[in-house]
């Protein structure tokens, strides 16, 4: 069944090209500029504490090959998808704690080096300050790739929103700038739009109201003005320690100012969505809405080329989200650890775990058939867009909080990234007990390996990614 | 090696569990541990302050400060108390904290640019909703503005503005009155928002305008400095008037006059909100919005009243100089509109703070057989800033279903590698037993009368390699635990760690040591008065002072 455009819902606004001929236009229209070519995007997706491994992984078919498969129980939803899907069946979230007992990281630690492949750590002996992820996430390396803020080819370099994310919680952050600088998602959708779509004039703008719009910028530019002058003077007084903080108020203040003083252009034929409406929050009412927001703001906005680059952080390792009938996914995962031997209880606790896996099934279906709705180049957003999904832990045979074969998989980009519609399987080596221990780990594929394809195939040359990286070059047949 | 704070504060409530629970599978035990691994060495109660007598003539100390930004509470009531607008901060960052501190605190953290995006957007939307008439007093024109600027942006800025800064906000203003008056002091007002005067904390110690800040040196704050901290302290906002006029007088250049001003600022409503949002931030019982239950009876509204009862308590305790004996010891009144189906017709009364309902609720946030674990832990690390060190093991055991807490988690003391760490807190819970996971009274579990026997462990570090010291103090139930940590020298010293935490966005280090001594001393004296205890903070050389960043 072929999708059905939920954009034909919405109004169609084209944005005003052209429109304002005083104003300084920095963002020159992708056609206009001869680029005929679709740019690449990325999108990364967590959500927290992963599946249920045993209901989630797909089944090989008769024949063996890698897209012969048939999806887990609790991911049926993406039954029509099946063959944008790439599963990475196999990896090892390297470095956490219970692998490796002289490891200081614990199980919430996973969100930080799930995309960075880098350890929670800091370096300094300040006891004031928090300990982060050591190394940026590939998603920002992407994006400091194709984003110069001096001369920025996008009106944002990326967009990073969530739900109930705690984004900038040392232990549960899981996208980073660089070292020791989570990425702040923004929650509210409503704030969202206005920072994304609120530089646009709508074409049916009025001579009056352009006019004014025009003055409201001078004045935006003198007010952002004052704010640089300030903390200019701050600089020469506040310590050493403080000016990476300084510079990066600064750098947004410069984002800040590319989108309130001057008119933004974007691509003619791209839309600018309805501002949305509606009570967000965490909770299992609202939550549906907010995600639908959050993926409508980012499907917008990479057809109309803001960003290239975004981020959705879904909860946190320590839950976060209450999100069906009450089922809070922390409690459920420590509900299967704490019936091992509790054969009703387990059965329970497993029955709530897969009604989680399977609303997310549903919300990762809806992402899929938004992008696949919006035409974008020769084929649609989807062909054009990788999508990424990571998560910190996930309950394999050992119990919940774990960190081998983790639940990744990739899907769309197709254009640029990888074939899709595959099921790849890595080695998987278990030691006693199901454990990994170090020298089982050695053996297993990390997931840096993945960071450094996806890098490579954007054009970044990089043969390991991380302070964690044990390996080097990128994940086989990827 | 990873560095304390990291270690420290490693240390989850999950992971807490996750590695003594389940089934066994055969891993040792985890022999040899060192329990204190990880403790930082600078943090009272590891390494004990200084005696009164070795700070007797002891020359001026305080730690490197950091620079710090104003916390979504602070923010939100300087900007209502200087517009008479209360923004809406749903688009805003999450605040920080710093290592095991309870408490929000911005340092040593980068703002973004979807926070720089949410300052912009919240000053917009309040200069839009701002009575501009009744704020000014005056119709706009250059001179009300002006008379405007000079004493709002005084308020805003916590100090006397330069001239240059006056004429570059009257500048801002005729820029927009272009398009009318209003439009011109909303520009003024988007301005003041947004400048870093107002975002962050300017404790530089010294005016001035090209001065470098010398390494690593002992500055004293200047009055105006001091009158941030005091009102960022005990108020949460921007200083009065009144304050910022006693600074210009020099009246908070000792310790005296600012001991004066603080006992004016504590007698204010403003103070006992602090009280308040302290105290629930140190139980947890901010936390309560984050907890679920399967009960039905868990509703919104039950939420509320329960977090409604713990804010009353904290003002009937402490809004007229109580003590930290009154904060355990003084009875509930259990009648908390809203709370029937908590207190039903519960037999006695429950005395002190750590037997309200919101606070028995709020640990653990989900449903577990563990609480006491949880409720222990919080104590633990909260009322004795004794902060149970990293799992090292992975351990599980053997949970068949129909066990009690107590008989669950017998394995936390049995097994040698649980028990380092787990005696610190399961016995610390275990008196709470009474109270279910909604803080209703019971006397059975799974069939079993209860057992609220439990224990304080207090261990203090052996000096120069000697053997640490190992305390009991044996209790049975929660009034009896409440009676033991009222007078508990540690707990009182963990309330001196809070409140210095709190006023300073910092984690007392080793040249703290004699401003700690003096707090200390005041929370040990008698039953622990907590405003006496606040105002020796606020004349200790940490708080007057400032070391510049090495």
């Amino acid at each position: 069944m072929k999708p059905k455009n939920r954009f034909s819902r919405r109004s169609w606004l084209r944005m005003a090209a052209g429109a304002g001929a005083a104003s300084l236009v920095p963002f020159m229209p992708r056609l206009a500029r001869g680029q005929s070519e679709a740019p690449k995007r990325v999108l990364v997706v967590y959500h927290g504490l992963g599946y249920l491994d045993e209901s989630f992984w797909p089944t090989r078919g008769a024949s063996g090959r890698p897209n012969d498969f048939t999806l887990g129980d609790t991911m049926r939803a993406l039954d029509d998808y099946k063959n944008q899907l790439i599963y990475l069946d196999g990896i090892l979230l390297y470095g956490a704690q219970y692998f490796f007992p002289d490891d200081d990281n614990e199980h919430a630690s996973g969100g930080n080096m799930t995309f960075t492949g880098s350890r929670k750590d800091d370096g300094d002996e300040d006891p004031n300050t928090k300990a982060f992820s050591n190394g940026p996430s590939f998603e920002q390396v992407i994006a400091d790739h194709y984003y110069d803020p001096e001369s920025p080819v996008t009106p944002f370099r990326d967009i990073a929103l969530g739900i109930s994310s705690n984004s900038t919680g040392e232990r549960h952050a899981c996208f980073f700038r660089g070292s020791q600088q989570p990425v702040a998602a923004q929650h509210d959708p409503t704030a969202a739009f206005e920072t994304y779509f609120g530089g646009f004039t709508p074409a049916d703008t009025s001579e009056a109201q352009r006019q004014q719009t025009a003055r409201r910028r001078a004045r935006n530019q003198s007010i952002i003005d004052y704010v640089r002058d300030d903390l200019d003077h701050a600089r020469r007084r506040i310590g050493r320690q403080e000016e990476a903080a300084l510079d990066q108020h600064l750098a947004g203040l410069r984002a800040l100012e590319r989108r309130v003083t001057a008119e933004m252009q974007a691509d003619p034929a791209c839309r600018l969505p309805d501002a949305p409406s509606g009570r967000w929050g965490g909770d299992a009412e609202r939550l549906r809405g907010t995600y639908e927001a959050h993926v409508d703001v980012i499907a917008s906005a990479f057809t109309c080329d803001l960003a290239r680059v975004a981020t959705l952080q879904l909860g946190h390792a320590d839950g976060g989200l209450t999100l069906v009938e009450g089922i809070n996914s922390h409690g459920t995962t420590h509900d299967i650890g704490g019936n091992q031997e509790n054969p009703a209880g387990l059965a329970d606790a497993k029955d709530r775990h897969r009604r989680l896996d399977r609303f997310w099934a549903d919300r990762w279906h809806y992402l899929l058939e938004k992008l696949d709705s919006i035409p974008d180049g020769d084929g649609t957003l989807l062909d054009n867009t990788l999508i990424v999904w990571g998560t910190d832990t996930t309950t394999g045979p050992r119990g919940p909080h774990r960190h081998t074969r983790m639940p990744y998989f990739l899907a769309g980009g197709s254009n640029w990234a990888f074939p899709t519609g595959r099921h790849l399987v890595y080695d998987q080596v278990w030691g006693r007990n199901n454990r990994v221990g170090r020298e089982e780990a050695a053996q297993w594929q990390s997931n840096s390996r993945i960071w450094v394809s996806i890098l490579q195939r954007y054009g970044i040359e990089r043969d390991s990614f991380g302070t964690m990286d044990i390996g080097s070059g990128t994940l086989p047949d990827l | 090696m990873l560095h304390d704070s990291h270690v420290r504060s490693a240390i989850g409530t999950s992971l807490l569990l996750l590695a003594c629970q389940g089934s066994i599978v055969g891993d040792e035990p985890g022999a040899g541990l060192d329990p204190r691994v990880g403790v930082d060495p600078e943090a009272p109660g590891d390494v004990a302050p200084p005696t009164a007598d070795e700070c007797v003539g002891a020359a001026p100390d305080a730690a490197p400060a950091r620079w710090r930004r104003l916390t979504r509470r602070q923010y939100a009531l300087a900007v209502a108390d200087l517009f008479g607008v209360s923004p809406n901060l749903a688009s805003f960052v999450a605040d920080g904290s710093a290592g095991d501190s309870p408490f929000a605190a911005n340092v040593g953290f980068h703002v973004q640019e979807s926070q720089v995006d949410a300052y912009w957007n919240v000053a917009a939307n309040v200069a839009d909703a701002v009575d501009l008439e009744g704020l000014l007093g005056c119709a706009p024109d250059v001179a009300c503005v002006r008379d405007f600027v000079v004493q709002t942006g005084r308020r805003a800025y916590r100090r006397a503005l330069r001239p240059d800064e006056v004429d570059r906000l009257v500048a801002l203003y005729e820029l927009g009155a272009d398009e009318s008056p209003d439009e011109g002091v909303r520009t003024v007002l988007q301005a003041m928002m947004q400048s870093p005067n107002f975002l962050y904390l300017q404790e530089y110690g010294f005016e001035g305008d090209a001065v470098d800040q010398p390494a690593d040196q002992l500055y004293e704050l200047d009055g105006y400095a001091v009158a941030g901290r005091l009102s960022f302290l005990l108020w949460n906002t921007v200083p009065d008037d009144a304050l910022l006029d006693a600074a210009e007088a020099g009246e908070l250049d000792s310790a005296d006059g600012i001991a004066r001003h603080a006992e004016r600022l504590m007698d204010d409503a403003r103070f006992v909100q602090t009280l308040v949002d302290f105290h629930m931030d140190v139980t947890l019982a901010s936390q309560i919005d984050d907890v679920s239950r399967d009960e039905p009876e868990f509703t919104d509204a039950l939420r509320n009243a329960m977090r409604a009862e713990v804010e009353d308590y904290i003002r009937l305790v402490l809004a007229d100089g109580g003590t930290i004996v009154d904060l355990f010891t003084t009875p509930v009144p259990m009648d908390q509109p809203g709370l029937d189906v908590i207190y039903g017709d519960e037999p006695g009364v429950r005395r002190g703070i750590l037997t309200l309902p919101g606070i028995l609720a709020a640990k653990p946030k989900i449903e577990t057989n563990y609480a006491p674990t949880y409720r222990g832990n919080a104590i633990r690390l909260g009322l004795l800033c004794d902060p149970t060190p990293p799992i090292q093991v992975d351990i599980v055991f053997e949970d068949a279903g129909g066990l009690t807490a107590r008989e669950l988690l017998r394995q936390h003391q049995e097994n040698p590698g649980c028990v380092v760490c787990h005696e610190r807190m399961d016995p610390l819970g275990f008196p709470f037993e009474n109270y279910d996971d909604l803080g209703r009274w019971r006397t059975t579990a799974q069939g079993e009368a209860i057992d609220a026997t439990g224990n304080v462990l207090v261990v203090e570090p052996g000096e120069n390699g000697e053997p640490e010291e190992r305390t009991n103090h044996p209790v049975d139930g929660p009034v009896e635990l409440g009676e033991v940590l009222a007078d508990l020298d540690q707990v009182r010293a963990c309330f001196a760690t809070q409140w210095f935490r709190y006023a300073l966005a910092r984690n007392p280090g080793a040249r703290d040591g004699c401003s700690m001594r003096t707090v200390i001393d005041r929370f040990t004296e008698g039953e622990g008065n907590v405003r006496d205890a606040i105002l020796a903070l606020v004349q200790s050389d940490s708080f007057r002072m400032r070391r510049g960043q090495p």
